[in-house]
This record gives C-alpha cells, sequence and structure tokens, in this order.
C-alpha cells in the first residue's frame, strides 16, 4: 500500500479500529442481528453467533473504508457502501451457526433483512418512495445470495440500486 | 454452552462487556499489520452504518404501531 495522507496523518498501511470503537460495533452488530431474527420471527436462542467471526467481519468493513479514500480520490463511502461490504463479510463468515434446527441460509435471511431495513431508512432520508418487493424477487434474491458467487463490488451495485 | 474455552466458542449473544473488550485485545494484539492510536480516521465521531440498519427496523416498527 502506498503511503497516503488524510486529515495530516500518514498511512502506510491500515490503521486498527481502536478497542472501545471495535467494542461499540460490536454491541450494535449484537443489536442488528436481534433485531434480524425478530423482524424473520426465528428465535435467536437457537443460534449461537460467533464472536470472532462478527469482529472479523467489521474490522474487514472498516479496512474498506481506508481503500476508498486512497483509491477514490479520498471518497467517504455512504451507509449503503458500507452496509453492502458488511453485508459481503457476514456472507464469507457466517457468524450465525445453528445449535438445533431452523433453516441453512440464515446468515443469507440475516443479512437480506439488513439490507431492506437499510433501504427503508435511506428512501426515508432522501424521500424516495418505499415499495415493498413482490415475494418473487425477494426469493430470488434470498437464493442469489446463498447460491451465487458474488463479489463486494457486486453486492454495492445490488443494494444501491435495491435502494434507488 | 460452553463459552470459556479461549479463542473458540464464544457466543456474541451471552458474552459480558469484560469477555468481549478481553477477546478483543487478543484479537488486536494478534494483528501485526495495523496500528493504534489517536488516529483522525478512527476517532471522527461518525454514525454507524449498524445505526442505519438498526434505525431502518425503528422505522417499520412504528409504521406498525401507527397503522
Amino acid at each position: 500500500m502506498p503511503s497516503f495522507k488524510h486529515n495530516g496523518f500518514d498511512y502506510s498501511h491500515y490503521a486498527q479500529l481502536p478497542e472501545d470503537k471495535l467494542l461499540k460495533y460490536v454491541d450494535r452488530a449484537d443489536w442488528a442481528f436481534k433485531l434480524a431474527f425478530d423482524e424473520l420471527g426465528i428465535d435467536i436462542n437457537k443460534y449461537y453467533i460467533d464472536f470472532h467471526s462478527t469482529i472479523e467481519a467489521l474490522k474487514r468493513t472498516d479496512q474498506r473504508k481506508l481503500h476508498y479514500l486512497m483509491y477514490h480520490n479520498s471518497m467517504e463511502m455512504n451507509e449503503l457502501k458500507r452496509i453492502a461490504v458488511f453485508s459481503y463479510w457476514v456472507l464469507r463468515f457466517k457468524p450465525i451457526n445453528r445449535i438445533v434446527g431452523g433453516p441453512p441460509d440464515i446468515n443469507e435471511k440475516v443479512v437480506l433483512s439488513w439490507i431492506f431495513s437499510s433501504i427503508k431508512k435511506f428512501r426515508k432520508e432522501t424521500s424516495i418512495p418505499h415499495r415493498v418487493l413482490s415475494p418473487r424477487v425477494r426469493k430470488d434474491l434470498l437464493y442469489a445470495l446463498t447460491y451465487r458467487d458474488i463479489s463486494y463490488d457486486y453486492m454495492t451495485i445490488l443494494v444501491e440500486s435495491l435502494a434507488e | 454452552m460452553d463459552n470459556k474455552d479461549e479463542g473458540v466458542g464464544m457466543n456474541l449473544l451471552i458474552m459480558t462487556e469484560k469477555q468481549k473488550r478481553e477477546e478483543i485485545q487478543k484479537a488486536n494484539a494478534r494483528t501485526v499489520d495495523g496500528h493504534m492510536g489517536n488516529d483522525p480516521l478512527y476517532n471522527e465521531e461518525e454514525k454507524s452504518y449498524l445505526d442505519f440498519i438498526i434505525e431502518g427496523y425503528e422505522l417499520k416498527q412504528h409504521e406498525s404501531e401507527a397503522e
């Protein structure tokens, strides 16, 4: 990674998230997991959410922030891009594990729920009228997240296209 | 469920804040490709993208309560 200056600070490599900030992110992720399970009507107590896979996904999402600043003319990633990158890493690390029973595609279901939730928030902020996707499209999206090979660039395009 | 095994088998849902902090310290200590400290990129107060997801759920909840 070449040297790069931002706000007077010199970056020659990724600067790790400070402990307090990462802890704050972990607590928010914990809450986001619980809200998704609530919405899906699935009992979260039947699942095990791996702590280390979660912090790995959070850290990698954060690394992308510096990548954008360096390679995209100091551009800040918007919320939807960050959510897309976080979703990508959650799908790679699959932190949610079944203890007993439950759907095998639970990681994909939770990610899809987060995407729809963030789109709702985005549309509210940008005054774009909200529309509900048909069950067929939702099913196709779940299938794509489960079985297709999706890069994070593709995930970013997918989330932003769904939101507009 | 055993949450005592070091480094493996850590269930986020049942961990205490102390356990989370200790695990983060261990994970950060293992990483050698970064530095921590008073880095403006990470200290600037920003709303987390996770808050954005959470607020979407809250919006949905308010709407269903209003209906």
